[in-house]
């Protein structure tokens, strides 16, 4: 194959490098106007009362929104439940909750006149803590109990496992919240259209979703509202802040004005979704010989202020609480909660990374207890192809899970340096070694999400594909040129992408779910197939002849005399069905990307400094289309893991965060990092385009984990909390549970 | 909005002029003072901008003393042979600070004037004994690095002073000496915990002259005088414990009462074992 596989460059890699690439924050417009949003200063409080008629009056200021000005309805979500106003009503229930909109002239005259918005606030008991928010007496965050949702999913029957089992290792885990850290901050502008309506440029992973929760917002019928995403600096699972955008289309259509909003680094911290924290508790019963018979997982999500993402990263929790392995009786129940924090969303892993820490350290303690190899313990139980997974699902024959796992052993053995004996020398230097492994489903969670694609042979001999999903820097706008460049047969230079343009892209779902490649590259490559086959009964009634690269000049020509359009539609969804309801089986996802992790480290046990020293990283991602892409892709994600294990956390006191910018939210930096060693084992993906599987997601997973399984082993005392820094190094020589 | 004005005098004398009109805020690498403006935390009506004055510039040595301009940057510092050869704790310290774009901008004087439990390069001056040379437009007076920490009010800085240098005795060839940082990551942290080292060891290799000095213990650098007592006599192959509980228990007696003490009694341990051994490198 000549571009599949191949390490194309990304075609906007020169645009950014040089500074030419337009994020929002860029494109201005002769008149616009700032706007910026008056946020509330306490997390749980009733608003009295909101004067702003003092405002009205200075000469600059163009509009001042409060929620009864809001045209439709004042209500948002990511998912199907929409329980966030984009303005507060009658109560604010995180920190920075907009009680008022304002735009005006420059963006100084917009940050000084909100201060002169004067709102009287009665405070509430603020509920930070995912533990206090279940008390009796505890105040609720809205009109119903703190608990907002239940679901469990079950396999086998657990307490018979029990009874038959010669181990039971029982822990409690608990994770904290994290910031996705993108550093383009969430921006906006929307220009008001003369129909009436309004053009939004923003930095999203979901530009039709965008439209319609604006449309509903602004009472406006969705063919007046278009989204086009600009340049995106950065998502992991965030973008746009849905009332970021509503805010800013509400202000440009009140003031017939282009406006445009940029929230400030604290901004991002206090009203963007964050990572969410989890409580789990973990009940492995096994055999002697090293097979688990039996999981029970109890686990509680702190969802924030609002429901969000959270009942879909709930039912993605549900599938994942287990890992990679092939246990028969499983009982898993999850549960999220309401506290006076920003809701809780989508980010990079959708609720696994937390899960993986919990049950990897579990698989540790077991193979500890058994005295077996940790992994070969993993290698017995590790899902293989037949197996069925916790909802029925059977493991595809393409499935490699278990090669990563030995790749990974193969090339630590091979390896000169593996020094993972003590250190003799330095007393308090400890030495460790870590793994971890994952799963993670490519596409949404038992729902239809197909990816839709269209290419099209252009009037200027140039091959365009439409896509509505955007490419947020990982590089799949380049992943479709190669699938159509390989397609068509056709010079990869001449293949161009609209990508994220409601106006002229289908609803392709949104850019998450590890399913871009997977899901749309299948529409993209179906598309280019179809306009192949076209093409070839189009050349043949010309008497013209492949390859494209030479008739295409021709052929433009012919079609327009013709006036015909060249082009192709593709369209996948991957064969899944909804989890039924009482029993939880069902076929969640179309496939699984699989993997495994590997770290060595050192531990100064009186300073609690980690000391990374190589990780090696193995997948079973399928074919994998970009090898450039996809090794960036997994040392991103265990860079982020790196700062999820040991640096990052916010702080959080009476609902607001402390340190709401980089200089005290401690990101890794390049000096953190250590060697990593990325590697696939050769595996094909019936399903995906040429064999491919995601990666975006995975990448992640397995890292925290395995650094904690290092550090526990280091110290010969089991690490239960994350993030290890370094009090809790500390804290964690000081225990007594020694190994 | 309200009229601001900033001065930028390229002499010491029209910056000490400026001063003396009163309300004045000084900016020297601005690392500190732009965070604050930009929060809102401050809000001078009137800045004097003290980059473009010669005078405050330069490391030299007369005599057998050192001269450091307030103006020099962290990157000036770490760059500078002499302080490399002759002052391995200053340099390390300076070489610790922030990011590269931070050394460039942040100044040693501003180090010293914004006090912050934290800053780098404090507790290698105080293990120096540095003074503080005082300007203003009518009176030039000399200050200890230890009395302007101690923040009496009649030694404090007046309204109308620049520092204008530091300056300190230079450390002999014999001499041997490190800095050693704990930061929560490899680059751009803020110091958990530091310490400062000296020691002069006789022909035999024992030491006869030691200091040490620990960063963000307390409100300001302090010398851990009863630790380094101890080191006196040792050599490269003594054993380090005793010294090292000693240390343990001076955080406790200073910081005992802080959230943060269980940690830094260990850690105090950590960064003095690393000193030791990078010192007889």
């Amino acid at each position: 194959m000549k571009y599949v596989g191949e390490s194309v460059l990304k075609e906007d890699a020169w645009d950014k490098v040089a500074g030419k690439a337009q994020y929002v924050e860029d494109i201005k417009i002769e008149g616009m106007l700032w706007g910026i949003a008056v946020r509330s200063p306490y997390a749980h409080a009733i608003i009295k009362n909101i004067k702003t008629e003092e405002l009205e009056l200075i000469p600059g200021v163009h509009a001042v929104i409060t929620a009864k000005d809001i045209p439709g309805e004042n209500r948002v979500g990511p998912s199907a439940w929409k329980d966030q106003p984009v303005i507060a009503e009658d109560k604010v229930r995180f920190f920075g909750e907009a009680v008022a909109l304002i735009a005006a002239e420059s963006k100084e005259m917009v940050k000084e006149s909100a201060s002169k918005v004067i709102v009287e606030y009665e405070e509430i008991k603020v509920i930070s803590e995912l533990q206090d928010a279940l008390k009796k007496d505890c105040p609720v965050v809205h009109t119903d109990g703190n608990v907002f949702l239940e679901r469990k999913i079950a396999k086998g029957n657990f307490r018979n496992a029990k009874k038959n089992a010669d181990l039971m290792v029982e822990n409690i885990y608990q994770t904290q919240s994290v910031d996705h850290a993108y550093i383009e901050p969430d921006s906006c502008l929307a220009v008001p259209q003369k129909d009436g309506g309004v053009l939004v440029y923003t930095s999203t992973k979901s530009v039709h979703h965008d439209k319609e929760e604006i449309s509903r917002v602004l009472g406006l019928e969705p063919s007046k509202v278009r989204v086009k995403a600009a340049t995106i600096g950065g998502s992991f699972g965030g973008k746009s802040d849905i009332p970021l955008i509503c805010m800013t289309s509400l202000l440009a259509v009140k003031t017939q004005k282009p406006v445009k909003m940029v929230y400030s680094r604290e901004e991002v911290f206090h009203i963007t979704s964050k990572r969410h924290s989890y409580i789990m508790k973990y009940t492995h019963v096994v055999r002697k010989d090293g097979k688990i018979l039996g999981v029970k997982v109890d686990v509680l999500i702190d969802a924030g202020a609002y429901k969000g993402y959270t009942p879909s990263v709930l039912g993605r929790a549900l599938i994942h609480a287990v890992g990679p392995y092939n246990v028969d009786n499983v009982s898993v129940c999850c549960r999220a909660v309401y506290t006076n924090k920003t809701s809780s969303g989508a980010m990079r892993g959708y609720g696994v990374p937390q899960l993986c820490f919990a049950y990897e350290a579990q698989m540790d303690e077991i193979a500890q207890k058994l005295k077996i190899n940790p992994l070969q313990l993993r290698l017995i139980n590790a899902f293989k192809p037949g197996d069925r997974t916790i909802t029925g699902q059977r493991i595809k024959s393409d499935i490699r899970f278990k090669e990563t796992i030995k790749k990974v052993g193969k090339i630590r053995e091979n390896s000169e340096n593996t020094n993972i004996q003590p250190s003799t020398e330095k007393s308090w230097i400890k030495r460790g070694w870590g793994m971890a492994c994952c799963m993670y489903g490519n596409g949404r969670t038992g729902q239809p999400n197909p990816g839709i694609a269209k290419v099209q042979i252009e009037d200027d001999c140039s091959i365009m594909i439409y896509v509505g999903s955007p490419d947020i820097g990982q590089g799949s706008n380049t992943i479709f040129r190669q699938i159509v460049a390989e397609i068509l047969q056709i010079n990869i230079d001449k293949v161009n992408i609209i990508s994220a343009d409601t106006e002229f892209t289908e609803d392709s779902g949104t850019t998450s779910g590890t399913r871009l490649t997977f899901i749309v590259g299948n529409a993209v490559k179906i598309a280019a197939e179809d306009l192949y086959k076209k093409l070839s009964l189009f050349l043949n009634e010309y008497g013209l002849d492949l390859p494209l690269d030479n008739c295409l000049i021709d052929l433009v020509r012919k079609a327009k005399e013709k006036g015909t359009k060249l082009f192709g539609r593709g369209f996948f969804d991957p064969p899944t069905s909804p989890l039924d309801s009482k029993t939880g089986q069902g076929v969640p996802y179309g496939t699984y990307t699989f993997g495994t992790q590997y770290v060595e480290i050192e531990v100064n046990i009186l300073t609690g400094k980690i000391k990374l020293e190589k990780f090696i990283a193995c997948y079973d991602n399928g074919r994998v289309i970009n090898p450039t892409l996809y090794k960036g892709q997994v040392i991103g994600g265990i860079v982020m893991g790196i700062g999820y294990a040991f640096l990052e956390d916010l702080n959080i006191w009476k609902g607001k965060i402390t340190n709401a910018n980089f200089d005290s939210y401690i990101l890794p930096t390049s000096l953190d990092v250590p060697d990593i060693d990325v590697n696939v084992v050769i595996s094909s993906d019936e399903l995906g385009p040429f064999g491919a599987k995601g990666i975006g997601e995975p990448a992640i997973i397995p890292t925290a984990a395995a650094i904690a399984n290092a550090v526990s082993r280091a110290l010969k005392v089991r690490a239960r909390c994350l993030p290890l820094n370094l009090e809790k190094v500390i804290e964690m020589t000081q225990r007594r549970d020694i190994l | 909005m309200t009229e601001k004005k900033f001065y930028c005098p390229t002499t010491l004398k029209k910056a000490l002029y400026f001063l003396n009109v009163g309300d004045v805020t000084i900016i020297a690498g601005g690392t500190d003072l732009v965070k604050e403006i930009t929060k809102k935390s401050l809000r001078p009506k009137k800045i004097l901008d003290l980059t473009h004055i010669p005078e405050l510039k330069g490391i030299n040595v007369s005599g057998d003393k050192i001269r450091i301009g307030s103006m020099s940057t962290f990157s000036e510092l770490a760059a500078n042979k002499l302080l490399q050869e002759r002052c391995r704790l200053l340099s390390e310290a300076a070489l610790s600070v922030g990011s590269p774009q931070i050394r460039n901008r942040g100044t040693i004087g501003g180090n010293i004037v914004s006090r912050s439990p934290a800053a780098d390069c404090i507790p290698p001056l105080m293990a120096l004994d540095a003074k503080l040379h005082l300007f203003s437009l009518n009176n030039n007076r000399d200050l200890s690095l230890v009395e302007f920490l101690n923040q009496s009010t009649e030694l404090d800085l007046e309204e109308d002073e620049i520092v204008e240098s530091i300056s300190f005795k230079l450390p002999k060839k014999e001499e041997k000496s490190v800095f050693i940082k704990m930061g929560r990551r490899n680059a751009l942290a803020i110091s958990r915990i530091s310490m400062a080292l000296r020691v002069i060891p006789d022909q035999e290799g024992n030491i006869r002259k030691a200091c040490i000095c620990l960063g963000a213990v307390g409100l300001y650098p302090i010398i851990a005088e009863e630790a380094q007592d101890m080191l006196i006599g040792l050599n490269k192959k003594s054993n380090l414990e005793p010294v090292l509980k000693a240390l343990s228990k001076f955080i406790i007696d200073i910081i005992g009462y802080r959230k943060s003490a269980p940690y830094k009694k260990q850690a105090v341990k950590g960064i003095a074992l690393e000193a030791w051994d990078r010192i007889w490198e």
